[in-house]
């Protein structure tokens, strides 16, 4: 009787060990399944979470990107990357309204991009005007300044010295946490907006319901992500950055400079994190916490895509946004009776929790990811 | 003329040292292969000529330049290339790509340099836009040879190229290795392969625990009774 039950159990170890292959492609195929599987449901069933999942997915795409090209390069998580992108926010901020307003300081520089004549007049049907833009512009160039620096008085000095992957990731940590304290310091807890006011959502077909401004959101994403395509894959720094990824040792090697590679990364980084950072605050707003929060969906798309691999970041994060938007709405009924909410209150609260499931899962089925090689 | 040269090299990893004074040369044109047993130092002493592992003491020479202690990137500007035994593609970029990689800090047109260097692999030659991952072991060896040439160097330093290669894929990288000195660069090889590579050799030197052991032509060293005792097998 006993035999009878271990026989499959063993019967399956055994082909486990003896076919690796099969069993880690058969696991793959099981997980790409699911999530198309469940993409798909929930494109037709929720249609409108869907919609702005996309445009959730799509800023934490340009996150995820930065944070997988650093990781693919250095070889260290980034944690500093979603303060990185609400400080770039405020920095966007400052350049728009002229103005410093914490809990004891209060500056106002007397001139901004917002006097600029007719900057606030919104753009078509978006709701802010040219001003924002141009201040995302100084805040991305700001950024990509204070990555490089950064890497000069911190990151380099580690590298010389031979530091291990933790000493860098808790640098980057402790750049985090001080990202977070200016942040506080200099503009307070409050939440902030570049444009306050309620903008309407425009109605489209299959009842989705869109503001123009998410439409930029993901239009801005697209035209970013082709950019990034183009500079890693048709230029020779870009080329030189996969392979710097694939192989360092090899790259040195080489003759490739591989400081200037890393600069490279860097700016790259450092742009994506600015676009990021002001888009996250024109769908959602400015708020110190938000850039920790947004951690999690970073890398949990990162290492679902791949961790190392762009393609793979841009899909991942793309799943990440869909599921944690979808993830609200899912209702459950038996007999008439909504039963979910007792069982799994998915308050909005729990939005970033949902991240957090996906990627134990990913860690458990696939670690390389989806686009990963195997290690 | 003698194109490099280590005189007296002392290095090793961190605290441990591995070469205790090792001397070779190679000269122009020539082939030179270097055997010995397991952990004598054959890959060490590629890797500090090359700048990889810091010299601790003893000179390295380029050309009759010192070039002690540099670092490979300055090594590769002056016409040395290396490549390593594993991991000597990168794998997710395409043939082509690698190649270009290969001549990262030229500045000049190397377009006809890469036609010339994939007409001497023609079948990595097929398959120039697919990824490297996705060769086979022998086609992966070429590339990083094909790599390693396009700088033009004046020598390849090569670990072990015939490792973990297929007998019949042995044969043709040796070969490929014959034609690639024809052409004017001079090669010096680590190898665990020493009847076959001894056999192609102008010289030969063998090193045993971190020291020169044995110094001569190919065939002499070939028809040595201590060299086919301990590393031909009998």
């Amino acid at each position: 009787m006993i035999r009878a039950i271990a026989g499959p159990a063993e019967l399956l170890n055994k082909a486990r060990e003896r076919y690796p292959a099969v069993f880690e492609n058969l696991g793959t195929a099981a997980l790409w399944v699911l999530f198309a599987g469940l993409l798909i449901a929930a494109l037709i069933l929720y249609t409108q979470l869907f919609i702005v999942g996309v445009i959730f997915g799509s800023i934490i795409a340009l996150g995820a990107i930065g944070l997988t090209l650093i990781y693919g390069i250095m070889k260290f998580a980034h944690f500093a990357h979603g303060d990185m992108m609400m400080l770039a926010a405020y920095l966007a901020f400052f350049a728009l309204t002229g103005r410093i307003i914490g809990e004891r300081t209060e500056v106002d520089l007397g001139w901004s991009l917002d006097r600029l004549p007719g900057a606030t007049t919104g753009l078509g049907p978006l709701s802010f005007g040219y001003g924002l833009l141009l201040a995302m512009l100084v805040a991305l160039i700001a950024t990509v300044a204070l990555f490089i620096v950064l890497d000069h008085l911190i990151y380099r000095r580690l590298r010389r010295r031979g530091s291990g992957i933790v000493i860098f990731a808790m640098a980057s940590l402790g750049i985090a946490i001080t990202a977070r304290s200016v942040i506080l310091m200099l503009w307070g807890a409050e939440p902030r907006f570049y444009v306050p006011g309620i903008h309407p959502a425009h109605e489209f077909p299959f009842g989705i319901l869109l503001k123009a401004d998410q439409i930029f959101i993901f239009a801005t994403v697209a035209i970013v992500a082709i950019l990034v395509y183009f500079l890693l894959f048709r230029t020779r720094i870009g080329k030189a950055m996969r392979a710097t990824s694939d192989n360092p040792e090899l790259a040195r090697v080489s003759g490739i400079d591989t400081d200037q590679v890393i600069t490279w990364t860097w700016a790259i980084g450092g742009a994506l994190v600015a676009v990021a950072g002001v888009l996250l605050a024109i769908q959602a707003q400015l708020k110190p916490e938000l850039g920790f929060t947004i951690l999690l969906p970073l890398f949990a798309a990162a290492i679902l895509g791949g961790i190392g691999s762009p393609q793979g970041a841009l899909i991942g994060a793309m799943i990440v946004g869909i599921t944690q938007e979808v993830s609200l709405g899912i209702e459950l009924s038996i007999a008439g009776r909504d039963i979910l909410p007792q069982i799994l209150p998915l308050a909005p609260g729990y939005k970033f929790a949902v991240a957090f499931v996906i990627l134990i899962l990913i860690l458990l089925v696939r670690p390389q990811g989806l686009f990963g090689a195997k290690a | 003329m003698t194109v490099l040269e280590a005189r007296e090299v002392v290095s090793g990893y961190g605290e441990v040292e591995i070469l205790h004074e090792v001397s070779i040369r190679v000269e122009e044109e020539e082939i030179v292969t270097i055997i010995g047993p397991n952990g004598a130092g054959k890959s060490t002493l590629l890797k500090t000529v090359f700048g990889l592992l810091p010299c601790k003491r003893g000179r390295v020479f380029f050309d009759g330049e010192d070039v002690t202690g540099q670092s490979p990137q300055v090594m590769v500007g002056k016409g040395m290339s290396y490549v390593p035994q594993s991991d000597n593609v990168f794998p997710t970029l395409t043939v082509q790509e690698n190649l270009e990689m290969g001549a990262f800090i030229r500045r000049d047109n190397y377009r006809p340099k890469m036609e010339e260097v994939l007409a001497l692999f023609p079948d990595v030659m097929e398959r120039r836009h697919t990824r490297a991952g996705k060769l086979s072991g022998g086609q992966r060896q070429m590339l990083a040879l094909a790599r390693a040439l396009m700088l033009e160097p004046r020598i390849l330093l090569l670990d072990e190229p015939s490792a973990s290669l297929a007998p019949n894929m042995v044969e043709l990288v040796f070969a490929k290795i014959l034609d690639i000195n024809r052409s004017g660069v001079a090669i010096i090889m680590v190898e665990q392969n020493a009847r076959e590579s001894l056999k192609l050799s102008h010289r030969g030197y063998v090193l045993a625990m971190g020291q020169n052991r044995l110094e001569g032509s190919g065939e002499s060293l070939l028809e040595s009774e201590e060299v086919g005792k301990t590393y031909l097998g009998g």
